[in-house]
């Protein structure tokens, strides 16, 4: 009876969860209905950022909301952050270390263009920007949400690795300081979803090269040269027509351990000049639907913070 | 009959009484051992060491935080879909070595999902009978070749890869076990939850609703392992046996089955999951379970072919 009792319990709060997860995934509300859910059905055990975080300010702790709120700000103004856009190749070198000085001294510059409604409104949309990368800041150093259920979490570094590309030339993790912005994508052979975006992958690696960016991919089943498996690759890669540059990695490697780490493919990172991953994993094909847009636009956020 | 011949007889009903009676605990355990790896469900992690590449008999999700093994309907389309296809000598194999071993005693004793089924169906309230039902059982046959055998071989990409149809479209197990624990634990896969979460949540909504309504309907209309073991009930060696000198034809185990089996017209029939309700509700205790090679069965068979004849 006691035994029923608790599977009627369990079967309950699943359905529960079910209804929180399965309203739109990209809106504030229902993630922050899951996480809630999340930290009174499973056991003290999971670590929750939202609970540990002591802050007074309203803002949420997830990074995509806080850069979607970002995003949301500059398209509610759209045309005049436009101008300011715009402006910015003209404008001086940002002098101060932050996003939200450096739009404020943008703003500054063109105020001779501005009516004094606009600029009223531009600025007010910088102090909220303001908030916002201060809270992002605040998040990222002390975010525990873990990824894959691993220690290593957003915001913190992707491991340091020394590997080679399928021609053999030698790729370390210096990439990430050549770059604004990196992309890594994970994936393997027999991956069906991996496999169907590659053609997109390689897409939106010429779009990235022309802002600076990069991706690079990295394939969990040709660690430690594997012969078969590289040659599988690719294979894949020719016939999907992408050319970017995929790795080689020891398995007993930092990097190496953390790919096998994970269980969800394909995955991909953002990761910024520091090295540091930005954001929560991507996981799933980035075809259709809104995911190659959201990634744009956190890609976007990044190359930007990265001109400061 | 002579005597050790009737003493068998009573230590294997001591048996199957027992057995009958502890179903629902090893049907616990069975969905336990299954699941063994229980850190991993606030961890949000799979278990991905060696385990996995043995398959489980029962219907349990490989995306199922504290899996012990593969589910073996996703294996066999892994298998097929993938872009070298091979037919999966190994893993069909071993479906038919358990086909044969146990049969549909895996569906009434050793299934997570059977259990979850068993459980739902004893919240109180009105229940249906399936008996006006019947031509559904033929669905999941259907769902067995075209989603589980047929669309991953025939429907692949540029790259020659399918998908594993029945787990991405249909299996409400993978909700419930992969899904929604994986999501309530990791951030990144919540956020990648989309449409066809949506879809999948509806149709494992619907079972739950279905499992309080009927009994086990996963298992009668849908379920593709269901219908691929229920093909070996005749030849595995796990059987009903009715000894026809006890039997009084009251029809009280016709009465009792909520597969809607007459286990004295057909013992092993393919929808008979091994419930045991049957031995519970015979007067005379004539319904034992049974294993292993026996002629006297099929004796038997022939004696109760004999009465229908007359």
């Amino acid at each position: 009876m006691k035994k029923k009792m608790v599977m009627l319990l369990l079967v309950s709060t699943m359905l529960t969860g079910a209804y929180g997860c399965s309203s739109s995934a990209t809106n504030a509300s229902s993630s922050a209905t899951a996480e809630t859910i999340a930290a009174e059905t499973t056991a003290a055990a999971i670590t929750d950022s939202s609970a540990a975080s002591a802050d007074s300010s309203d803002l949420p702790d997830d990074l995509n909301e806080l850069f979607q709120m970002e995003n949301d700000i500059f398209a509610e103004h759209n045309t005049l952050w436009e101008k300011v856009f715009a402006s910015m190749d003209k404008a001086t070198p940002p002098a101060s270390d932050d996003y939200a000085s450096f739009l404020a001294a943008t703003i500054d510059a063109i105020k001779e263009e501005l009516s004094e409604e606009d600029l009223a409104t531009l600025n007010a949309d910088v102090e909220q920007i303001r908030k916002i990368e201060d809270k992002m800041t605040e998040v990222q150093s002390t975010d525990s949400d873990t990824i894959f259920g691993s220690d290593i979490s957003a915001g913190e570094k992707f491991p340091a690795f020394e590997g080679t590309d399928f021609d053999g030339n030698a790729i370390s993790d210096s990439i990430f300081s050549e770059h604004a912005v990196t992309l890594v994508n994970f994936w393997f052979n027999e991956c069906s979803p991996c496999v169907e975006e590659l053609p997109t992958l390689s897409e939106l690696n010429k779009t990235l090269q022309e802002k600076g960016g990069t991706l690079i991919g990295i394939n969990t089943e040709v660690f430690d040269n594997n012969e078969d498996a590289i040659a599988a690759a690719k294979e894949l890669l020719a016939t999907q027509g992408a050319s970017y540059t995929n790795l080689i990695l020891s398995s007993d490697s930092e990097a190496g351990k953390y790919a096998s780490g994970i269980m969800s493919f394909p995955t991909t990172l953002i990761i910024d000049r520091n090295g540091n991953i930005v954001g929560d994993p991507i996981i799933g094909n980035l075809n259709g639907g809104d995911n190659l847009q959201n990634l744009m636009d956190r890609i976007d956020a990044v190359i930007a913070a990265d001109q400061k | 009959m002579d005597k050790s011949g009737k003493t068998g007889n009573s230590v294997k009903k001591g048996i199957s009484f027992l057995l009958a009676r502890s179903r629902c605990g090893i049907q616990f355990l069975a969905t336990l051992l299954t699941n063994i790896h229980l850190p991993n469900f606030f961890k949000g992690k799979i278990y991905q060491g060696s385990g996995k590449t043995v398959c489980v008999p029962g219907l349990n999700c490989y995306s199922c935080p504290g899996a012990a093994g593969s589910c073996p309907i996703g294996a066999l389309q892994a298998v097929i879909g993938s872009s070298k296809f091979r037919f999966s000598y190994y893993i069909t194999g071993f479906l038919i070595l358990l086909g044969v071993l146990l049969g549909r005693f895996i569906c009434g004793f050793l299934c997570p999902f059977g259990w979850f089924q068993d459980l739902l169906h004893k919240i109180p309230g009105k229940k249906f009978s399936t008996k006006k039902l019947r031509p559904l059982r033929y669905l999941k046959y259907a769902v067995l070749l075209i989603l589980v055998l047929i669309l991953p071989a025939v429907i692949t990409n540029s790259a020659g890869m399918g998908n594993p149809f029945f787990c991405k479209y249909l299996c409400p197990q993978g909700v419930l076990e992969g899904a929604i624990p994986l999501a309530l634990a990791d951030s990144g896969i919540r956020s990648a939850l989309g449409n066809l979460f949506a879809w999948k949540s509806v149709v494992l909504i619907t079972v739950i609703v279905l499992s309080i309504l009927f009994y086990r309907p996963f298992c009668k209309w849908i379920c593709p392992l269901g219908a691929f073991y229920s093909l070996f009930n005749r030849v595995s060696l796990f059987q009903m046996q009715v000894d026809e000198s006890k039997c009084i034809s009251c029809g009280k185990c016709r009465k009792a089955c909520k597969m809607d089996v007459d286990v004295t017209q057909s013992p092993n029939h393919p929808e008979c999951i091994r419930c045991g309700a049957c031995i519970h509700a015979c007067p005379t205790q004539a319904v034992c379970y049974h294993y292993g090679f026996n002629t006297n069965k099929t004796k038997q068979e022939y004696e109760i072919k004999g009465d229908v004849k007359k």
